[in-house]
Protein backbone atom coordinates (compact mmCIF):
# COMPACT_ATOMS: atom_id res chain seq x y z
CA UNK A 1 0.00 0.00 0.00
CA UNK A 2 2.68 2.28 0.89
CA UNK A 3 4.23 4.31 -2.05
CA UNK A 4 6.62 2.50 -3.88
CA UNK A 5 9.06 5.93 -4.75
CA UNK A 6 11.38 5.22 -1.50
CA UNK A 7 14.21 5.41 -3.79
CA UNK A 8 13.92 9.76 -3.26
CA UNK A 9 14.60 9.56 0.25
CA UNK A 10 16.47 12.75 1.22
CA UNK A 11 20.31 12.77 2.51
CA UNK A 12 20.77 14.50 5.45
CA UNK A 13 21.77 18.28 3.91
CA UNK A 14 18.34 18.57 2.22
CA UNK A 15 19.17 21.39 -0.42
CA UNK A 16 14.99 22.42 -0.35
CA UNK A 17 15.25 22.46 3.50
CA UNK A 18 18.43 24.58 3.52
CA UNK A 19 16.72 27.47 0.88
CA UNK A 20 13.57 27.47 3.05
CA UNK A 21 15.45 28.28 6.09
CA UNK A 22 17.52 30.24 4.24
CA UNK A 23 14.02 32.33 3.07
CA UNK A 24 12.96 32.29 6.11
CA UNK A 25 16.43 33.92 7.76
CA UNK A 26 16.20 36.59 4.96
CA UNK A 27 12.94 37.90 5.63
CA UNK A 28 13.16 38.12 9.04
CA UNK A 29 16.06 40.05 9.16
CA UNK A 30 13.75 41.76 6.76
CA UNK A 31 15.69 42.21 3.28
CA UNK A 32 17.49 39.87 0.66
CA UNK A 33 20.85 41.22 1.17
CA UNK A 34 24.02 39.86 0.69
CA UNK A 35 24.89 39.31 4.08
CA UNK A 36 21.42 37.97 5.39
CA UNK A 37 22.04 35.52 2.28
CA UNK A 38 25.76 34.14 3.76
CA UNK A 39 24.55 34.32 6.83
CA UNK A 40 21.41 32.26 6.27
CA UNK A 41 23.05 29.53 5.00
CA UNK A 42 25.51 29.17 7.45
CA UNK A 43 22.69 28.86 9.75
CA UNK A 44 20.44 26.32 8.49
CA UNK A 45 23.34 24.36 7.59
CA UNK A 46 24.07 24.39 11.22
CA UNK A 47 20.75 23.71 11.98
CA UNK A 48 20.51 21.21 9.76
CA UNK A 49 23.13 19.14 10.82
CA UNK A 50 22.94 19.67 15.13
CA UNK A 51 19.35 18.82 14.28
CA UNK A 52 18.75 16.38 11.80
CA UNK A 53 14.66 15.58 10.66
CA UNK A 54 14.11 12.23 10.44
CA UNK A 55 14.03 11.61 6.37
CA UNK A 56 10.04 11.93 5.90
CA UNK A 57 8.93 10.00 2.32
CA UNK A 58 7.77 13.64 0.51
CA UNK A 59 5.68 12.11 -2.56
CA UNK A 60 5.05 15.38 -3.24
CA UNK A 61 4.09 17.24 -6.92
CA UNK A 62 3.30 20.98 -6.87
CA UNK A 63 0.97 22.02 -9.03
CA UNK A 64 -0.15 25.34 -9.44
CA UNK A 65 -4.05 25.40 -11.18
CA UNK A 66 -4.92 22.25 -8.45
CA UNK A 67 -3.35 24.80 -5.51
CA UNK A 68 -5.82 27.56 -6.93
CA UNK A 69 -8.20 25.92 -7.12
CA UNK A 70 -7.83 24.70 -3.40
CA UNK A 71 -7.12 28.19 -2.17
CA UNK A 72 -10.38 29.41 -4.08
CA UNK A 73 -12.31 26.68 -2.42
CA UNK A 74 -10.88 27.14 1.15
CA UNK A 75 -11.43 30.83 0.65
CA UNK A 76 -14.72 30.24 -0.02
CA UNK A 77 -15.69 27.44 3.00
CA UNK A 78 -13.55 29.95 5.31
CA UNK A 79 -16.32 32.35 4.67
CA UNK A 80 -19.11 30.46 5.15
CA UNK A 81 -17.49 28.87 8.28
CA UNK A 82 -17.56 32.36 9.65
CA UNK A 83 -20.62 33.39 9.03
CA UNK A 84 -22.64 29.30 10.16
CA UNK A 85 -20.18 30.27 13.49
CA UNK A 86 -21.52 33.26 13.88
CA UNK A 87 -24.88 32.48 13.29
CA UNK A 88 -24.83 29.71 15.73
CA UNK A 89 -23.45 32.32 18.50
CA UNK A 90 -25.96 34.63 17.91
CA UNK A 91 -28.79 32.48 17.71
CA UNK A 92 -27.28 29.87 20.58
CA UNK A 93 -29.84 27.17 20.18
CA UNK A 94 -28.41 23.84 21.16
CA UNK A 95 -28.12 20.93 18.08
CA UNK A 96 -27.53 17.51 19.17
CA UNK A 97 -23.83 16.83 18.42
CA UNK A 98 -22.29 13.23 16.97
CA UNK A 99 -18.75 12.16 16.09
CA UNK A 100 -18.61 10.59 12.70
CA UNK A 101 -15.78 8.79 10.78
CA UNK A 102 -15.04 9.62 7.11
CA UNK A 103 -12.77 7.08 5.34
CA UNK A 104 -10.62 9.03 3.10
CA UNK A 105 -9.48 7.37 -0.48
CA UNK A 106 -5.90 8.46 -0.32
CA UNK A 107 -2.74 6.37 1.43
CA UNK A 108 0.21 9.09 1.77
CA UNK A 109 0.87 10.30 5.13
CA UNK A 110 1.28 13.62 3.79
CA UNK A 111 -1.90 13.21 2.14
CA UNK A 112 -4.22 12.74 4.72
CA UNK A 113 -2.23 15.62 7.07
CA UNK A 114 -2.94 17.59 4.11
CA UNK A 115 -6.79 17.09 3.85
CA UNK A 116 -6.74 16.95 8.34
CA UNK A 117 -5.27 20.57 8.11
CA UNK A 118 -8.06 21.32 4.96
CA UNK A 119 -11.08 20.05 6.79
CA UNK A 120 -10.17 22.10 9.48
CA UNK A 121 -12.32 25.10 7.80
CA UNK A 122 -15.15 22.89 7.21
CA UNK A 123 -17.90 24.74 8.46
CA UNK A 124 -19.34 23.27 11.92
CA UNK A 125 -16.55 20.30 12.41
CA UNK A 126 -13.92 20.06 14.85
CA UNK A 127 -11.53 16.69 13.75
CA UNK A 128 -11.26 14.92 16.81
CA UNK A 129 -8.87 11.80 15.54
CA UNK A 130 -6.99 10.94 12.83
CA UNK A 131 -6.50 6.93 12.14
CA UNK A 132 -3.53 7.29 10.02
CA UNK A 133 -3.59 3.07 9.23
CA UNK A 134 -6.67 3.65 8.06
CA UNK A 135 -6.96 6.93 6.34
CA UNK A 136 -10.01 7.64 8.63
CA UNK A 137 -11.20 11.27 9.95
CA UNK A 138 -13.13 11.33 12.58
CA UNK A 139 -14.84 14.76 12.72
CA UNK A 140 -17.23 16.04 15.48
CA UNK A 141 -20.01 18.02 14.09
CA UNK A 142 -23.22 19.90 15.75
CA UNK A 143 -26.34 19.53 13.60
CA UNK A 144 -26.35 15.69 13.42
CA UNK A 145 -29.99 15.46 13.92
CA UNK A 146 -30.12 16.68 10.31
CA UNK A 147 -29.53 13.56 7.99
CA UNK A 148 -28.47 16.13 4.94
CA UNK A 149 -25.79 17.57 6.76
CA UNK A 150 -24.52 14.68 7.44
CA UNK A 151 -24.16 13.68 4.31
CA UNK A 152 -22.80 17.37 3.30
CA UNK A 153 -20.44 16.78 5.88
CA UNK A 154 -18.84 14.17 4.74
CA UNK A 155 -19.05 15.37 0.90
CA UNK A 156 -17.12 18.58 1.71
CA UNK A 157 -14.47 16.62 3.18
CA UNK A 158 -14.11 13.97 -0.05
CA UNK A 159 -14.72 17.36 -1.93
CA UNK A 160 -11.88 18.96 0.12
CA UNK A 161 -9.62 15.34 -0.23
CA UNK A 162 -9.80 15.68 -4.00
CA UNK A 163 -8.99 19.52 -4.34
CA UNK A 164 -5.98 18.59 -1.92
CA UNK A 165 -4.80 15.51 -3.29
CA UNK A 166 -4.99 17.10 -7.29
CA UNK A 167 -2.74 20.21 -6.10
CA UNK A 168 -0.21 18.05 -3.67
CA UNK A 169 -0.64 14.81 -5.12
CA UNK A 170 1.33 12.35 -6.97
CA UNK A 171 0.04 10.82 -10.08
CA UNK A 172 -1.28 7.68 -8.63
CA UNK A 173 -3.05 9.71 -5.72
CA UNK A 174 -4.60 11.89 -8.38
CA UNK A 175 -5.60 8.57 -10.29
CA UNK A 176 -7.29 7.01 -6.68
CA UNK A 177 -9.27 10.03 -6.29
CA UNK A 178 -10.38 10.39 -9.01
CA UNK A 179 -10.93 6.64 -9.94
CA UNK A 180 -13.04 5.56 -6.52
CA UNK A 181 -16.67 6.69 -6.57
CA UNK A 182 -16.40 6.66 -2.93
CA UNK A 183 -15.12 4.69 -0.10
CA UNK A 184 -16.96 2.26 1.30
CA UNK A 185 -19.16 3.32 4.07
CA UNK A 186 -17.79 3.01 7.36
CA UNK A 187 -19.34 0.06 9.18
CA UNK A 188 -20.94 0.72 12.78
CA UNK A 189 -24.52 0.87 12.59
CA UNK A 190 -25.18 4.02 12.91
CA UNK A 191 -28.75 6.18 12.86
CA UNK A 192 -27.87 8.04 10.17
CA UNK A 193 -26.47 5.27 7.23
CA UNK A 194 -23.45 7.08 5.23
CA UNK A 195 -24.93 7.58 2.28
CA UNK A 196 -23.24 6.64 -1.46
CA UNK A 197 -21.48 10.16 -2.43
CA UNK A 198 -22.86 11.28 -5.08
CA UNK A 199 -20.18 13.01 -6.02
CA UNK A 200 -20.04 15.16 -9.34
CA UNK A 201 -16.85 15.92 -9.78
CA UNK A 202 -15.19 17.74 -13.15
CA UNK A 203 -12.76 15.88 -14.42
CA UNK A 204 -9.46 16.71 -14.04
CA UNK B 1 -3.23 60.01 5.24
CA UNK B 2 -6.02 61.50 5.16
CA UNK B 3 -9.09 61.76 7.68
CA UNK B 4 -10.36 58.78 6.22
CA UNK B 5 -7.30 56.65 6.63
CA UNK B 6 -7.10 57.58 10.62
CA UNK B 7 -10.63 56.84 11.14
CA UNK B 8 -10.38 53.28 9.81
CA UNK B 9 -7.48 52.49 11.35
CA UNK B 10 -8.43 53.82 14.97
CA UNK B 11 -11.41 51.95 14.40
CA UNK B 12 -9.47 48.80 13.80
CA UNK B 13 -7.38 49.29 17.14
CA UNK B 14 -10.29 49.84 19.15
CA UNK B 15 -11.92 46.62 17.52
CA UNK B 16 -9.39 44.81 18.27
CA UNK B 17 -9.04 45.89 21.79
CA UNK B 18 -12.35 45.51 22.43
CA UNK B 19 -11.87 41.90 21.28
CA UNK B 20 -9.15 41.43 23.52
CA UNK B 21 -11.23 42.56 26.52
CA UNK B 22 -13.67 39.84 25.47
CA UNK B 23 -11.27 37.39 25.14
CA UNK B 24 -9.28 38.02 28.79
CA UNK B 25 -13.67 37.08 30.02
CA UNK B 26 -13.21 34.43 28.41
CA UNK B 27 -10.05 32.93 29.98
CA UNK B 28 -10.78 34.62 33.01
CA UNK B 29 -14.15 32.53 33.35
CA UNK B 30 -13.18 29.27 31.08
CA UNK B 31 -14.00 26.54 32.90
CA UNK B 32 -11.55 24.46 31.97
CA UNK B 33 -7.99 24.34 30.66
CA UNK B 34 -8.64 23.42 27.47
CA UNK B 35 -10.91 26.71 27.01
CA UNK B 36 -8.46 28.92 28.39
CA UNK B 37 -5.57 27.06 25.74
CA UNK B 38 -8.35 28.14 22.94
CA UNK B 39 -8.06 31.44 24.49
CA UNK B 40 -4.71 32.26 24.88
CA UNK B 41 -4.47 30.56 21.10
CA UNK B 42 -6.77 33.73 20.03
CA UNK B 43 -4.89 35.99 21.89
CA UNK B 44 -1.56 35.22 20.24
CA UNK B 45 -4.04 35.78 16.62
CA UNK B 46 -5.42 39.14 18.42
CA UNK B 47 -1.68 40.41 19.02
CA UNK B 48 -0.46 39.67 15.97
CA UNK B 49 -3.58 41.42 14.38
CA UNK B 50 -2.57 44.48 16.75
CA UNK B 51 0.77 44.76 15.60
CA UNK B 52 -0.35 44.67 11.92
CA UNK B 53 -2.70 47.59 12.55
CA UNK B 54 0.39 49.19 13.81
CA UNK B 55 2.42 48.34 11.16
CA UNK B 56 0.28 49.80 8.85
CA UNK B 57 -0.17 52.79 10.48
CA UNK B 58 3.47 53.63 11.10
CA UNK B 59 4.33 52.23 7.80
CA UNK B 60 7.25 50.58 9.73
CA UNK B 61 8.47 47.28 8.22
CA UNK B 62 10.47 45.91 11.39
CA UNK B 63 7.04 44.79 12.62
CA UNK B 64 6.44 42.24 10.56
CA UNK B 65 9.42 40.53 11.78
CA UNK B 66 7.83 40.29 15.05
CA UNK B 67 4.56 39.32 13.41
CA UNK B 68 5.99 36.41 11.52
CA UNK B 69 7.63 34.89 14.78
CA UNK B 70 4.42 35.34 16.61
CA UNK B 71 2.36 33.05 14.34
CA UNK B 72 4.46 30.43 14.06
CA UNK B 73 5.21 30.10 17.49
CA UNK B 74 1.98 31.41 19.20
CA UNK B 75 0.40 27.93 19.09
CA UNK B 76 3.01 25.95 20.90
CA UNK B 77 1.59 27.44 24.43
CA UNK B 78 -1.83 26.10 23.30
CA UNK B 79 -0.32 22.85 22.06
CA UNK B 80 1.11 22.63 25.33
CA UNK B 81 -1.60 23.03 26.88
CA UNK B 82 -3.84 20.81 25.80
CA UNK B 83 -1.16 17.82 25.41
CA UNK B 84 0.11 18.28 29.11
CA UNK B 85 -2.10 20.27 31.15
CA UNK B 86 -4.93 19.40 30.17
CA UNK B 87 -5.09 15.62 31.21
CA UNK B 88 -4.68 16.78 35.00
CA UNK B 89 -8.11 17.99 35.05
CA UNK B 90 -10.10 15.73 33.04
CA UNK B 91 -13.61 15.71 35.21
CA UNK B 92 -14.60 11.71 35.28
CA UNK B 93 -12.70 9.94 32.39
CA UNK B 94 -16.01 7.43 31.57
CA UNK B 95 -14.39 5.89 28.56
CA UNK B 96 -11.39 4.86 30.82
CA UNK B 97 -10.98 1.42 29.29
CA UNK B 98 -9.75 -1.54 31.80
CA UNK C 1 0.06 57.85 -9.70
CA UNK C 2 -0.44 59.41 -6.33
CA UNK C 3 -4.28 58.69 -6.44
CA UNK C 4 -3.87 54.99 -6.65
CA UNK C 5 -1.61 55.32 -3.64
CA UNK C 6 -4.57 57.15 -2.13
CA UNK C 7 -6.63 54.19 -3.30
CA UNK C 8 -4.43 51.68 -2.17
CA UNK C 9 -4.21 53.17 1.47
CA UNK C 10 -7.67 53.73 1.58
CA UNK C 11 -8.70 49.88 0.68
CA UNK C 12 -5.29 48.51 2.97
CA UNK C 13 -7.31 50.88 5.83
CA UNK C 14 -10.75 49.33 4.99
CA UNK C 15 -9.23 45.63 4.71
CA UNK C 16 -7.75 46.35 7.96
CA UNK C 17 -11.03 46.71 10.08
CA UNK C 18 -13.10 44.29 8.05
CA UNK C 19 -10.35 42.13 9.14
CA UNK C 20 -10.55 43.42 12.91
CA UNK C 21 -14.53 42.80 12.59
CA UNK C 22 -13.90 39.17 11.77
CA UNK C 23 -11.76 38.92 14.87
CA UNK C 24 -14.26 40.09 17.16
CA UNK C 25 -16.97 37.63 15.66
CA UNK C 26 -15.10 34.89 16.61
CA UNK C 27 -13.98 35.74 19.88
CA UNK C 28 -18.38 36.64 20.33
CA UNK C 29 -18.25 33.01 18.95
CA UNK C 30 -15.69 32.26 21.60
CA UNK C 31 -17.63 33.57 24.71
CA UNK C 32 -21.44 32.11 23.22
CA UNK C 33 -20.96 28.65 22.73
CA UNK C 34 -21.60 26.39 24.76
CA UNK C 35 -18.86 24.08 24.40
CA UNK C 36 -15.37 23.22 24.50
CA UNK C 37 -15.45 22.04 20.85
CA UNK C 38 -17.82 24.30 19.41
CA UNK C 39 -15.66 27.03 20.77
CA UNK C 40 -12.60 25.41 19.19
CA UNK C 41 -13.90 25.96 15.78
CA UNK C 42 -15.13 29.09 16.44
CA UNK C 43 -12.33 30.55 17.33
CA UNK C 44 -10.14 29.13 14.44
CA UNK C 45 -11.86 29.49 11.53
CA UNK C 46 -12.47 33.77 11.83
CA UNK C 47 -9.18 34.03 13.15
CA UNK C 48 -7.99 32.61 10.31
CA UNK C 49 -9.77 34.80 8.31
CA UNK C 50 -9.27 37.93 10.15
CA UNK C 51 -5.30 37.30 10.02
CA UNK C 52 -5.37 36.88 6.04
CA UNK C 53 -7.78 40.06 5.76
CA UNK C 54 -5.67 41.82 7.85
CA UNK C 55 -2.13 40.88 6.32
CA UNK C 56 -3.37 42.09 3.04
CA UNK C 57 -4.36 45.74 4.35
CA UNK C 58 -0.87 45.67 5.63
CA UNK C 59 0.44 44.82 2.39
CA UNK C 60 -1.43 47.24 0.21
CA UNK C 61 -0.02 49.94 3.11
CA UNK C 62 3.09 48.66 2.45
CA UNK C 63 3.93 47.98 -0.76
CA UNK C 64 6.71 46.19 -0.87
CA UNK C 65 7.62 42.55 -2.80
CA UNK C 66 10.09 41.92 1.07
CA UNK C 67 7.72 42.74 3.19
CA UNK C 68 4.79 40.99 0.80
CA UNK C 69 6.82 37.81 1.29
CA UNK C 70 7.03 38.44 4.85
CA UNK C 71 3.21 38.72 5.14
CA UNK C 72 2.45 35.68 3.00
CA UNK C 73 5.12 33.71 5.31
CA UNK C 74 2.46 34.91 8.57
CA UNK C 75 -0.49 33.77 7.02
CA UNK C 76 0.52 30.69 5.75
CA UNK C 77 2.17 29.88 9.10
CA UNK C 78 -1.54 30.60 10.67
CA UNK C 79 -3.28 28.37 7.94
CA UNK C 80 -0.41 25.75 9.13
CA UNK C 81 -0.57 25.88 12.74
CA UNK C 82 -4.00 27.12 13.64
CA UNK C 83 -5.28 23.54 12.74
CA UNK C 84 -2.93 21.79 14.63
CA UNK C 85 -3.89 23.85 17.58
CA UNK C 86 -7.68 23.00 17.06
CA UNK C 87 -7.18 19.62 16.33
CA UNK C 88 -5.10 18.57 19.60
CA UNK C 89 -7.58 20.86 21.42
CA UNK C 90 -10.42 18.57 20.27
CA UNK C 91 -8.57 15.41 20.44
CA UNK C 92 -7.91 16.25 24.39
CA UNK C 93 -11.57 17.52 25.16
CA UNK C 94 -13.16 14.51 23.13
CA UNK C 95 -11.09 11.95 25.08
CA UNK C 96 -11.57 13.60 28.88
CA UNK C 97 -15.06 13.85 27.47
CA UNK C 98 -15.48 17.37 27.80
CA UNK C 99 -18.24 17.47 24.88
CA UNK C 100 -20.72 19.37 26.09
CA UNK C 101 -23.75 18.98 28.31
CA UNK C 102 -25.93 16.40 25.87
CA UNK C 103 -24.59 12.93 25.03
CA UNK C 104 -23.61 12.46 21.28
CA UNK C 105 -26.32 11.09 19.15
CA UNK C 106 -23.68 8.91 17.91
CA UNK C 107 -20.13 7.94 17.89
CA UNK C 108 -18.59 6.61 15.21
CA UNK C 109 -15.29 6.54 17.18
CA UNK C 110 -16.38 4.55 20.39
CA UNK C 111 -15.63 1.33 18.23
CA UNK C 112 -12.53 1.78 17.42
CA UNK C 113 -9.38 3.36 19.09
CA UNK C 114 -6.85 3.93 16.95
CA UNK C 115 -3.04 2.90 18.12
CA UNK C 116 -2.47 6.25 19.50
CA UNK C 117 -5.22 6.85 21.32
CA UNK C 118 -3.78 3.58 23.21
CA UNK C 119 -0.66 4.98 23.73
CA UNK C 120 -1.81 8.11 24.60
CA UNK C 121 -4.69 6.48 27.56
CA UNK C 122 -1.70 4.51 29.63
CA UNK C 123 -0.14 8.08 30.35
Amino acid sequence: MSSPETASRPRRLDPSLIAWLTVIWMLLWSGPTWGNLFSGILVAVALCLVFPLPAVELALRLRPLGILRLAGYLAYDMVVSSATVTRQALGGRKRPAAVIAVQLRCRTDLMIAATAVAVSCVPGGALVEVNAATATLYLHMSDADDRDAVRRTRRDVWRLEALVVRAFGTRAEVERVAADPGPPPAPPASPAPPAPPERKDPGP
Amino acid sequence: MTAADDILLDAALTVILLAGALLLIRIWRGPSMLDRAVGVDVAAALIVAGIGVQAATTRTRYYLSIMLVIAFLGFTSSVGIARFIAVRDRPNSPKEGP
Amino acid sequence: MSAWHHAADLAGAALLLVGALVCLTGVIGLLRLPDVLARSSAATNPQTLGIILLTAGVALRLRSWVDLGTLALVVFFQLLTNPVAAHLVARVAYRTGQIGDCALLFDELGGAPTPEANRDRRT
